[in-house]
């Protein structure tokens, strides 16, 4: 079973929950940029949480079903049609062979995920589907969609998940989004004053961003003052901080270590919320404890990533 | 151990991870006493815990945070360390040998810039007993040092746009192989047609932090 690539002006790739268990060999976690509307999307066609779908980003397109399907997009608001028809996102759409499901204009949010029951079914490379598209690996050939494709599709056992997820709405325009994070492990080596005002600050995001990280610049500017030190370990979420004037957070296909100092970490909790920012956002960090991070993410439970390969 | 050794801290990275330092400082027996912790935490095989990486003077632990704490992981971590064996920093990981053609595009301009000719810098760079410091910057990436001090050199103020895949660089103290094509800041003196990262082979990598390498000159 399949899906045919009908019309694509967007940056479309296949994500799952990840790949954990090779960052040792500098391989980035990679999967979804906004977990929790993969979860939703699969969640609405019954697949498990992390199954591989469709992440497409800032534009367009249309997929044509080669056989019947069951499929829901989440994550970002988009004008989304089915065969001319205005069709509701976050619900299980019923396809006939021959629909064409098509995504217009992005209203809210930065990636929508349109799953399939049955999950995409590309093979797996190191453990999971993600395409990790700087080295061209993982997905459909390791590449981002394009026309003419066609990505095949599973045959899953009816699931018998009820939907109990939900996803952050991306958030309106010109509302000041707010991230929480937790200390960096090298924050001391900032000032106390840089330190109070990158907490207190607003941040907007640029257009210079993408699945590696995202950057945020602030007006303010600051003396960095943060010491230079051997290349740590860096995580998702990891806020680096290489000069005085702003950020960059590391996203999805973020690397595993890096030079710069990090002032925090985003939770995980919100790093869906951060993912479905788009340039010109605005966004605020909140510092909490790790322990509220942690509790507030067992609370949503919706995000729990693949287990490693063994 | 010695007695000069600073101690070992803790910190969260993230709510999904804890950095465990071991020192401030690039030095080879630091880097080592940092692999001898990692490999003997791999060994536990914690179901929680994905990936353990190593860095120059510190490492991460990734976790599952759905089922453990913070606190939980880094008790244990701590616990883990206090029997880290003895002689495991000494252990050398694998000896790799990389043919390298010395034809980089940057050879010549190295040669200028350390005021040697290109056999001297070929000579130097292919003489070299390198060790793994740690992997990362990109799939298979190894950072190598260390490299003669009579090669060092300042990365380019703006770094090339692309990189060819295979090409052999360094930069400072350090040398390197692209395994995939990415922008880059570092000098480009030879390349080599060993694969450092395939995704279809296991491992996939073909270096690992605490690896040793040598250069073969090849024509």
């Amino acid at each position: 079973m399949s899906v045919t690539v009908a019309r694509m002006t967007g940056l479309a790739t296949v994500q799952d929950g990840g790949r954990p268990g090779f960052r040792a060999d500098g391989v980035p976690l990679c999967g979804a940029m906004d977990l929790a509307a993969l979860f939703l999307a699969n969640e609405l066609v019954r697949n498990p949480g992390d199954e591989a779908a469709i992440e497409w980003a800032l534009a367009g397109g249309a997929l044509r079903f080669d056989s019947p399907a069951v499929a829901a997009v989440a994550g970002a608001e988009v004008e989304l049609t089915c065969n001319g028809a205005f069709v509701a996102n976050n619900v299980a759409l019923e396809l006939d062979a021959g629909d064409e499901l098509a995504i217009g204009g992005f209203v809210r949010g930065a990636y929508a995920y349109v799953a399939v029951r049955g999950g995409i079914a590309v093979p797996k490379a190191l453990g999971s589907r993600s395409t990790y598209l700087a080295a061209g690996f993982g997905g459909l050939g390791g590449r981002r969609l394009r026309a003419g494709d066609v990505v095949p599709f599973g045959t899953a056992a009816e699931g018998k998940r009820r939907v109990s997820t939900t996803s952050p709405t991306p958030g309106e325009r010109g509302v000041i989004r707010t991230v929480r994070a937790i200390e960096g492990p090298n924050a001391e080596a900032f000032t106390v004053s840089f330190r109070e005002a990158f907490w207190r600050d607003e941040f907007t995001l640029s257009a210079n961003s993408n699945r590696t990280g995202y950057r945020l610049e602030r007006t303010a500017q600051q003396d960095h003052a943060a010491r230079s030190a051997p290349s740590e370990p860096a995580c998702v979420g990891a806020i680096q901080v290489p000069d005085g004037n702003g950020a960059i957070v590391l996203m999805a296909d973020g690397p595993t270590v890096g030079g710069y100092p990090k002032i925090g970490v985003v939770a995980a909790v919100d790093i869906p919320a951060l993912a479905q920012c788009v340039p010109g956002d605005r966004v605020r960090f909140e510092l909490i404890a790790v322990d509220e991070a942690q509790r507030l993410l067992r609370t949503t439970r919706s995000l729990a990533r693949p287990r490693a390969r063994a | 151990m010695s007695g000069k050794t600073p101690p070992v801290t803790f910190a969260p990275l993230g709510d999904s991870a804890i950095m465990v330092t071991l020192g401030g400082v690039i030095d080879r027996e630091l880097n080592r006493r940092v692999h001898a912790c990692v490999r003997h935490l791999a060994r536990s095989a914690w179901p929680e815990v994905s990936d353990i990486v190593p860095a120059y003077s510190s490492f991460a632990v990734h976790y599952d945070p759905l089922r453990v704490t913070s606190a939980g992981i880094t008790d244990r971590v701590r616990a883990a360390l206090r029997d880290v064996p003895r002689d495991d920093a000494e252990t050398e990981g694998s000896l790799v040998t990389i043919p390298v053609r010395y034809d980089g595009p940057d050879l010549e301009a190295v040669a200028d810039a350390t005021r040697k000719n290109v056999e001297e810098v070929i000579a130097l760079h292919s003489a070299g007993s390198y060790h793994v410091y740690m992997m990362g910057f990109a799939p298979g990436f190894a950072y190598l040092g260390d490299l003669d001090p009579a090669l060092h050199l300042p990365r380019h103020a703006t770094p090339r746009t692309r990189v060819p895949s295979g090409s052999v660089g360094i930069a400072g103290a350090q040398t390197a192989v692209y395994p995939v094509e990415t922008p880059g800041g570092w000098h480009l003196i030879g390349r080599t047609d060993l694969l450092l990262f395939d995704a279809q082979r296991d491992p996939p990598a073909l270096l690992h932090s605490g690896d040793r390498v040598k250069f073969e000159r090849i024509e």
